[in-house]
C-alpha cells in the first residue's frame, strides 16, 4: 500500500531504556545511547516519566530536524508516527544487559518511593495511630478501674480519668495516696487490703496508661501543628482535626485532592453508602464531616444540603492545598457560613 | 500416592494432588509457602487459595508459559504469584507493574533475588511510561481488581506479540456488585471477543470466589 510505503520514508524519533534513535525503513540513521549505569539510566526513566525531553533526544532533533516521534511526550519535536513500531529487532544489537535494567528499575523505583511520600501519609498514619490509642487506653483504663476499686473503689468518683491514673501510677496504694494527696477520706470504705507487690502491679499498669494519654496529647499537637503549616486552606475550612482524619481516612492529601466533593461528602461512611448501593437502602448524606458543627448544627432536615456545600469547599481546599495553591482558607470559610445561612 | 513429581506444564509438576514449582532460589520459602524436595530437587507449593493462576491451572491443567517466554504481569501485588512465574521462567523474564507503593516493595526485595524479576513501578493505565523498557511480550497476565479492568487490559494488548496469549482475571464484584458473577463473565468476553479471539473463560471457584480468567489470542 502506498502509505505504508511513505510512513517507512519517514525518520522517527524513537527513545527506549537506553537511548534514542532516529530510525528510518527499519534502519538506525542516528543514535545517542545512555552510559551504562544503571543510576543514569534510572534518572533518565524518571525524567521521561515526569513528561520531560531528553537532552539526547534534543540534540537529534536539531540535528534531523523534521522527524515524527513515537512517544505522546515529544510531540513537541514532531508528529506522533502512526505506524506500529517494530523496531525491536533492529535496536537488539545495541541494548544493554538485562542485568543493567533490573537494576535500573530497582533505583527507579525505590526512588519514586522515596520522593512520593508527602506529608498527608505522616498525618494519616498519625491520626489512625490516635485512634487505635484511643481504643486501647479505654480498654486498659476499664480494666484498672475494675482491678483498683477492689483496692480503692471509690477513688474514681473522686477524681478525673487523668488524675485517676496519676495518682495510681504514683502512689499504687490506697493509704499513701490518702498520705500525700488532698482527698477526702472515706468513712466505711469497702476496699480491700493490698501487699507492696499488688501496689507495683498498679503502679506500672497506671504508668503505661498515662503515658499512652501523655502521647496521643503529642499527637493532637503534632496534627494540629503539621494541618497548619501543609493543609492552611483544609485547616481554615475544616479545623485540624476533621482536616487530619479525612486525609487519614484517603491515606494522603494527594489521594483526598483528587476525590470529586460527592466522595468527600460521605467519606467515613462507607457501610450505608455500600448498603444503600447494595440492597438500595437510602444513601448517607454525610461521613465524618457530620462532627463539623456547620452540619451537625444544621436543623435535621438541610443537614444533607449543609454537608454537601461543606463538602464543595472541603475539596477545593484539598486542591489548593495539595497543589500549594494560595491561600483561600477565609474566603472559602466565609462562602460555606453564608450558603448554610441561607438554607 | 507416590511422591514423585509429575510434570504438567513448563516447570510445573503435581506432587500428590498439590501443584510445585521448581524452586530457582533452594531453601527460600517465599510467602510461608511449603517446600518439598525430592531426589535433592527442591519444589515450591502453588497455593491456589492465594494465587488466580495457581487455581486456573489446576482447572485448565495447562498454561501459557514456557521456561522461555518474556510475559508482563500488570496488577503483580506482593509478588506470590510472580514468584512461581520466576520459578518457570527460567530462560525468560517478567516484568511485574504495580501501582501501589507496599507491594512494590515486597517486588523489589524479591527481584533482589530473583533476576528473572523486572519490577516496575507504574499504573497499567499509562503503558507509555513502560513500553520503553518492555518492547514485545510473549504473554499478558493482569490481575487488577478495579472497576476498569477490562480497560486496561485491551490498552496494554499492543505490547503483545501476534498470535500469543493473554490471560485476564476477572473480579466480578469489583466491576458491579450487584449484577451476579456469571453475567459478569459473560459481558467482559463479549468485549474482548469484539477485537480479539477468546479462547476460553475458566470460572476458578472454589479457590477464588466471584473469579474466572478469560484467555484471548492477539
Amino acid at each position: 500500500m502506498m502509505g505504508e510505503e511513505k510512513e517507512d520514508e519517514d525518520k522517527v524519533l524513537h527513545t527506549t531504556w537506553f537511548g534514542t534513535f532516529i530510525i528510518q525503513k527499519k534502519e538506525v540513521l542516528d543514535k545517542k545511547l545512555f552510559s551504562k549505569d544503571a543510576e543514569v539510566i534510572a534518572e533518565k526513566k524518571f525524567q521521561m516519566e515526569k513528561g520531560e525531553i531528553l537532552e539526547e533526544e534534543k540534540e537529534l532533533y536539531d540535528k534531523w530536524g523534521e522527524v515524527y516521534v513515537s512517544s505522546e511526550r515529544l510531540t513537541e519535536l514532531g508528529k506522533l508516527y502512526q505506524g506500529e513500531l517494530r523496531y525491536a529487532s533492529i535496536l537488539k544489537e545495541y541494548s544493554f544487559n538485562d542485568s543493567l535494567l533490573q537494576e535500573a528499575l530497582l533505583k527507579l523505583g525505590s526512588k519514586k518511593i522515596r520522593e512520593s511520600i508527602e506529608f498527608g501519609e505522616h498525618m494519616a498514619k498519625a491520626v489512625h495511630t490516635a485512634q487505635d490509642l484511643n481504643e486501647i487506653i479505654n480498654i486498659k483504663l476499664e480494666r484498672l478501674r475494675d482491678w483498683y476499686s477492689l483496692h480503692f473503689p471509690e477513688l474514681e468518683k473522686k477524681v478525673k480519668d487523668e488524675e485517676y491514673v496519676e495518682l495510681i501510677s504514683k502512689y499504687g496504694s490506697r493509704d499513701k495516696i490518702l498520705e500525700n494527696e488532698d482527698i477526702e477520706r472515706i468513712e466505711d470504705h469497702t476496699g480491700g487490703e493490698i501487699t507492696e507487690k499488688e501496689s507495683e502491679l498498679y503502679k506500672k499498669f497506671a504508668k503505661g496508661i498515662k503515658d499512652d494519654m501523655e502521647y496521643r496529647e503529642k499527637i493532637h499537637d503534632y496534627v494540629e501543628k503539621r494541618m497548619e503549616d501543609y493543609a492552611p486552606n483544609m485547616t481554615a475550612l475544616t479545623g485540624p482535626k476533621l482536616g487530619g482524619e479525612l486525609i487519614a481516612l484517603e491515606g494522603s492529601l494527594k489521594d483526598l485532592a483528587k476525590r470529586p466533593a460527592s466522595t468527600i461528602q460521605v467519606l467515613g461512611a462507607e457501610k450505608a453508602l455500600f448498603k444503600h448501593l447494595n440492597k438500595g437502602t437510602k444513601p448517607p448524606k454525610h461521613g465524618v464531616i457530620l462532627q463539623h458543627p456547620y452540619v451537625h448544627r444544621a436543623p435535621k432536615d438541610k443537614r444533607g444540603k449543609a454537608a454537601r456545600i461543606f463538602a464543595n469547599k472541603i475539596a477545593i481546599a484539598a486542591r489548593l492545598d495539595y497543589f500549594e495553591g494560595e491561600y483561600k482558607g477565609e474566603e472559602l470559610k466565609k462562602q460555606v457560613e453564608e450558603k448554610i445561612k441561607k438554607l | 500416592m507416590t511422591e514423585e513429581p509429575i510434570p504438567v506444564s513448563h516447570g510445573v509438576f503435581k506432587i500428590q494432588g498439590n501443584i510445585y514449582t521448581l524452586n530457582l532460589v533452594p531453601g527460600k520459602s517465599v510467602y510461608g509457602e511449603e517446600l518439598f524436595l525430592y531426589k535433592d530437587v527442591e519444589y515450591r507449593r502453588w497455593d491456589p487459595r492465594r494465587s488466580k493462576l495457581g487455581a486456573f491451572l489446576i482447572k485448565e491443567k495447562d498454561l501459557p508459559f514456557r521456561y522461555d517466554s518474556v510475559v508482563l504481569y500488570l496488577g503483580a501485588g506482593d509478588g506470590t504469584t510472580v514468584s512461581h512465574l520466576s520459578d518457570i521462567l527460567t530462560h525468560g523474564k517478567v516484568f511485574a507493574v504495580e501501582v501501589a507503593k507496599k507491594p512494590y516493595r515486597n517486588l523489589l526485595e524479591l527481584s533482589k533475588k530473583r533476576k528473572n524479576i523486572f519490577p516496575v513501578l507504574a499504573d497499567a493505565r499509562n503503558p507509555e511510561n513502560y513500553k520503553d523498557i518492555i518492547g514485545k511480550v510473549d504473554v499478558i497476565y493482569q490481575d487488577i481488581a478495579q472497576r476498569d479492568q477490562v480497560e486496561i487490559f485491551l490498552k496494554n494488548l499492543f505490547l503483545l506479540e501476534e498470535e500469543r496469549f493473554a490471560l485476564i482475571a476477572v473480579k466480578a464484584r469489583s466491576m458491579d456488585v450487584s449484577s451476579p458473577p456469571k453475567e459478569m463473565y459473560r459481558k467482559v468476553e463479549k468485549r474482548l471477543e469484539e477485537r480479539h479471539e477468546v479462547i476460553s473463560c475458566v470460572d476458578i471457584s472454589p479457590w477464588q470466589k466471584d473469579h474466572a480468567i478469560v484467555v484471548i489470542k492477539r
